[in-house]
């Protein structure tokens, strides 16, 4: 089927089978691969996508759903080639260690700061506890998540 | 005098700009921003897919595969069994008793015995589906203990028990005699599925000339180049192996990539077409290893005085369906099974056990968590029933510099353990808490010390040690190079055997050639593992990367240093003992050249500036009795445990962990949190929630939603420390790091669970419905 959507601020098109779910569609058919598998059912976050800003499994949505939404993914929170301010506190706190999760936690973490800019470290931990992370005990993803509410982290230009 | 002052100097200089400080990981804005590329990202025109056909039970005769429907599909290329494999049908990385394919007997669930390759991975797992399996059923055997009796089902012919090593020092009965008090429990604990977050995945890519370029989520790429080469029966040289950035490993990429690397080699030399299989998450729990399931009965002898006199250690090891990595495992289980403390009669047993169950193989402590369980358990009982803090017992017979291990191995050099607990003693303020809590926690339960009657509180220690990389039994594989390439603008580029896996050694061995060539860090970039750049380096495991890969890339930056020096001292009019590198630039203080700029020079005149650095593990032994220097060097740790127990729901929460750790040196301070804090929570996760399930063979927790490991909301306040007693043959003084994290937190736990509760537990994980059974027993005893 053909559907209509905004990704990462631009119009994108493509035919898609009616089965397809919007982790297909953004790593198959648009070349997102930014936005990781690990369960396939919903269960890690590590696919989390914002949907018309809210966060979700993209490995749950179906692709047709998605049809004339917008949808931000990893890839879109980069600006001009700069590293978002969620991104650079990630690299500040040391929050990335193999990096599969780190996608899907930075995005819940944007949609937690859209909606609550200066989180306590509890609403942080449960804004991100649909997101597993076997490698850091999570206290440096939190770490991050609060450097970015306080704004002060490095702006860094990526690897452009 | 201070720790630091007295070791005999760091190997290479103590000049250390980068080593020690919070290098930014260099692997960092890749991953933040979806640009690094794992397995499952890569794109290649013309690419196959492959899927695997499992038998559908756990112990069977197999007498045919019929794949004709699957075969007829529109789009299905190929559909291979074991007699499609031009070489050897095997994938055992000690023993030669895992076929890639089975060809005649199934003997887990996890046992694929086809191969489909077709246009879309969809297609193949459909095609998959449509492949008939021809088996006669067999009884099975699902548990270590009864597969050791003499009418258990065979799981192999050569009988069930396949592995025993033994560890026999003085003299345990008089040992026994000459004790105040005896303590003789049995523990047991399960299997524990690693989940890394990326699943295994692999990539192969045949050429032309007949040769194969592998790529995978992976910890051993040498591993996996002599598995594929065995199989498709190629000369090393013809198979290259290159690790794409890896999603975790903990132990589960060590062997385990080599079957699926194989399978997928299999399907791109069958079809000459580039061929990826990745599996999904189901399949990574029926067909990846897992931390063996053990029995441990220990028995420990004390004086009085909480001198120990004996210990006898009887442990049964549920190996699964082959050898895989259980003689590595069996043997550090064997060697450590003690724990830490010098003890002057040790009998201990280790077998290793077939069952029709999944490989039990490398995890994170590869054999000691589990019998740290038994060993830190029965030591609080024995500290309980002489009336002693169990951080005193623990301080009374913790080895040091001078004592011996229970392999009667003297030790000489950095044992920090008792510094470890020092540590988390005070900074725990362990002291007041315990007395709090009831003090003597097996006898009266602690006291809430707030209003809701119904939570306890408790408080735990579990200290350990680990000898670091392969030891005695691994010696052939305990090599490592590294070379060291630098540009004309003096620029560098490390190619290694290690591997990284998220634990950070990319940027380790970053900071480590920086200081030793006198660059900044950010001249250097270290590329990820490729076969074909340096000798075979053994596997990355055993918490041995940044020791040997860090002393090649140390030993590779020696001799670059001599040749360039020379170069140096030429232009500059210098001897080459006056050449410093420090900075960024090469010379005497008065006289000197940029890195940079002679790097240029040394263009100019044609000298090369390449390198090879190599390091060999020192001897270390292991005798028919288990008496040697079993482990060049050991990392010690130890972790207190604060948590709150629901007497009402059985809940344990785990409040705060103090993690105090003798690194030998730290290299990052920030990477080295890092990892303590995610192993922490591992040890959590065996201590409260872990226990991969399964019936008559079949996985019944085969996701996250039945396979539960620690969200964010479980991570309690973790408080890590180090202690840095430098090894003098360690890269600057470091030992390893990678496992010791996740080793004393589950047995600090129950430590504590016990000592809120008065009851002692013996069996892991501490799931609600054990501690509310445990919490009514002691109600009605």
């Amino acid at each position: 089927m053909h559907i209509t959507l905004t990704v990462n601020g631009k119009q994108r098109e493509a035919d898609v089978p009616s089965a397809a779910t919007l982790v297909e569609l953004l790593r198959e058919h648009l070349g997102l691969v930014g936005t990781k598998v690990g369960c396939g059912h919903g269960e890690c976050g590590a696919c989390t996508v914002l949907l018309d800003g809210e966060p979700v499994n993209s490995c749950l949505v179906f692709a047709a759903q998605c049809d004339g939404r917008e949808v931000t993914t990893i890839e879109g929170l980069r600006r001009n080639g700069a590293l978002d301010r969620i991104q650079n506190a990630f690299v500040d706190a040391g929050a990335v260690q193999c990096g599969f999760c780190t996608p899907g936690m930075i995005m819940s973490a944007a949609a937690l700061l859209a909606s609550n800019p200066k989180p306590s470290r509890d609403e942080i931990e449960e804004a991100i506890s649909g997101n597993l992370c076997r490698c850091t005990g999570y206290v440096k993803i939190v770490d991050a998540v609060e450097l970015a509410s306080a704004g002060t982290v490095s702006d860094r230009a990526g690897s452009d | 005098m201070s720790k630091r002052e007295i070791q005999d100097g760091p190997p290479e200089r103590d000049r250390t700009a980068a080593v020690g400080a919070p290098v930014k990981r260099v692997d960092a804005s890749d991953k933040v921003t979806g640009r690094a590329v794992y397995l499952d990202d890569m794109v290649m025109p013309g690419v196959l897919h492959a899927a695997l056909v499992f038998p559908g039970c756990a112990h069977a005769v197999l007498r045919g595969v019929d794949a004709s429907a699957a075969r007829s599909m529109a789009g299905v290329r190929s559909v291979l069994t074991a007699d499609d494999i031009p070489g050897e049908n095997q994938v055992g990385v000690i023993d030669t008793d895992q076929p890639l394919l089975p060809f005649d007997r199934i003997r887990y669930e996890g046992d694929a015995v086809a191969v489909v390759v077709a246009e879309t991975a969809v297609l193949a797992r459909e095609a998959a589906d449509a492949v008939s399996v021809d088996l006669t059923e067999l009884p099975g055997v699902f548990d270590a203990v009864r597969a050791m009796e003499p009418d258990a089902p065979l799981v192999h012919e050569s009988g069930n028990v396949f592995l025993h090593d033994k560890v026999r020092k003085g003299d345990v009965d008089a040992g026994f005699d000459a004790a105040d008090i005896i303590v003789e429990r049995e523990f047991r604990t399960h299997h524990q599925e690693h989940c890394y977050l990326e699943p295994l995945a692999a990539l192969a890519v045949p050429a032309d000339n007949g040769s194969m370029t592998v790529y995978g989520t992976m910890q051993c790429p040498f591993y996996v180049q002599k598995a594929v080469a065995d199989v498709l029966g190629l000369p090393l040289a013809s198979v290259r192996v290159i690790q794409t950035v890896t999603g975790g490993g903990f132990g589960g990429k060590e062997d385990v990539p080599s079957e699926i690397c194989a399978c997928a080699a299999l399907a791109a030399w069958k079809t000459g077409s580039a061929v990826k299989l990745v599996y999904s998450r189901e399949e990574d729990f029926l067909r990846s290893s897992k931390r063996h399931p053990m029995r441990v009965t220990f028995k420990l002898g004390a004086k009085r005085d909480g001198t120990f006199t004996a210990a006898k250690i009887r442990a049964v090891a549920d190996g699964g369906a082959y050898t895989t990595l259980s003689p590595v495992v069996v043997f550090r289980a064997a060697a450590h099974a003690t724990g830490p403390y010098e003890i002057p009669n040790v009998w201990t047993d280790v077998y290793g056990v077939y069952t029709n169950r999944q490989t039990a193989g490398a995890f994170r402590g590869f054999g000691q968590p589990q019998v740290i369980f038994a060993n830190e358990s029965v030591i609080d009982e024995v500290a309980d029933a002489i009336g002693m803090d169990p951080v005193d017992i623990r301080l009374k017979n913790c080895l040091d510099v001078g004592k011996r291990t229970a392999t009667n191995q003297l030790l000489t050099e950095s044992v920090g353990l008792r510094e470890t607990l020092e540590l988390a003693r005070e900074l725990s303020g362990w002291d007041g808490k315990r007395a709090a809590q009831g003090g003597r926690g097996g006898e009266q339960p602690g006291r809430a010390s707030d209003a809701r009657d119904h939570i306890k509180r408790g408080i735990g220690v579990g200290s350990i040690y680990y000898g670091v990389s392969l030891g005695a039994k691994g010696l052939a594989l305990d090599g490592s190079g590294a070379h060291i390439n630098v540009y004309r603008d003096g620029s560098v580029r490390i190619g290694v055997g290690g591997t990284e896996m998220g634990q950070g050694l990319l940027t380790v061995l970053a900071q480590i050639a920086a200081d030793s060539l006198g660059v900044p860090v950010g001249f250097v970039h270290v590329e990820r593992a490729d076969t074909s750049v340096v000798p075979d380096s053994g596997p990355s495991v055993a918490s041995r990367t940044t020791l040997m890969t860090g002393n090649a890339v140390i030993d590779a930056a020696r001799k670059l240093r001599t040749v360039m020096g020379e170069v140096a001292a030429d232009s500059l009019g210098l001897d080459p003992s006056e050449i410093e590198f420090d900075g960024g630039t090469v010379g005497s203080a008065e006289k000197n050249v940029t890195f940079a700029e002679l790097a240029e020079q040394c263009w100019v005149r044609n000298v090369s500036t390449a390198a090879d650095g190599w390091y060999a593990a020192p001897e270390s032994t292991f005798d028919e009795n288990g008496q040697g220097d079993a482990y060049a060097v050991y990392s010690y740790a130890t972790h207190v445990a604060e948590i709150e127990v629901d007497t009402e729901t059985g809940r344990v929460t785990v409040v705060r962990i103090t993690a105090a750790h003798d690194v030998g040196r730290v290299m990052n301070p920030v990477t080295l949190e890092g990892q303590i804090e995610g192993g922490v929570l591992q040890g959590i996760g065996m201590a409260l929630y872990e226990q991969m399930k399964s019936k008559g063979g079949a996985v019944v927790t085969p996701d996250f939603s039945t396979y539960i490991i620690p969200t964010a909301m479980d991570t309690p306040a973790i408080r890590t420390v180090f202690v840095e007693d430098p090894y003098s043959k360690g890269p600057f003084g470091a030992k390893g790091i990678g496992e010791t994290p996740a080793m004393p937190g589950a047995v600090a736990v129950a430590n504590a669970v016990s000592n809120a509760l008065g009851v002692r537990f013996h069996e892991l994980p501490l799931t609600p419905e054990r501690v509310r059974r445990a919490v009514s027993e002691r109600k009605n005893s």
